[in-house]
């Protein structure tokens, strides 16, 4: 039990609840059943994935401008 | 005179929550509109202020949707029992987006006078929705 939780230890279970999986709003008696939208699945995946695949790219052009990535660069294109 | 009365304030929830057209909201409350909403602290006074209200609610949950599940109109008011459900994708309330979609239930007493509502209070399931958020710990049932 978290923090949270400790202050709060009387708080009922709601009726609806997001499944932790795929974000949907599930009501008690589906959560059993309930099974995932492969689409609706990715989309909130890739949701809370969002901060990182937001600073990838200028993490990659960070690390490209490095001697180390100059060099990689350099090494690669000789290779080519 | 309720049918109007019940028909007015389920345009609001449909037109102004559901489509997002703030605009119906000059044709639909009075500009010395009152809301009270128990998720804010006090009484929000105009036309405006109503507007911003129902702004913030669609930016946190862009694709919100009321549903009407119940009406019922004596003299002056309209109560209006609702399910709302949207996904939290922008802030609300403090809150970044979580993805997560909600599922809320509440109700609104409209008062109207010459065909406007000019006084409006909601309560609705605010721990619920902190719950289903992950802000408020939901506790497993035993």
């Amino acid at each position: 039990m978290n923090v949270l939780a400790s202050m709060f230890p009387s708080l009922p279970q709601p009726r609806f609840m997001p499944c932790p999986e795929c974000g949907e709003s599930l009501d008690l008696d589906a959560r059993v059943s309930h099974e995932c939208d492969e689409a609706r699945w990715a989309d909130y995946q890739l949701f809370q994935l969002r901060d990182e695949i937001e600073a990838l790219e200028p993490q990659i052009a960070s690390y490209l401008a490095s001697p180390r990535g100059r060099f990689e660069l350099w090494y690669a294109a000789r290779n080519r | 005179m309720s049918a109007e009365n019940k028909a007015l304030a389920r345009r609001f929830f449909l037109e102004a929550f559901n489509d997002g057209n703030l605009s119906v909201i000059d044709e639909l409350a009075a500009p010395e509109i009152v809301n009270h909403d128990s998720a804010m602290p006090g009484p929000m006074v105009g036309i405006d202020a109503v507007k911003a209200a129902v702004a913030g609610y669609r930016t946190g949950f862009p694709d919100l949707q009321i549903t009407i599940d119940e009406q019922v109109a004596e003299g002056d008011r309209v109560v209006t029992r609702w399910s709302a459900r949207g996904t939290h994708g922008g802030d609300l309330m403090g809150m970044p987006a979580t993805g997560k979609q909600a599922t809320v239930t509440g109700m609104t007493i409209d008062r109207l006078e010459n065909g406007r509502i000019v006084e409006t209070r909601t309560n609705w399931d605010t721990l619920g929705m902190l719950q289903q958020l992950g802000t408020v710990p939901a506790l497993a049932t035993a």
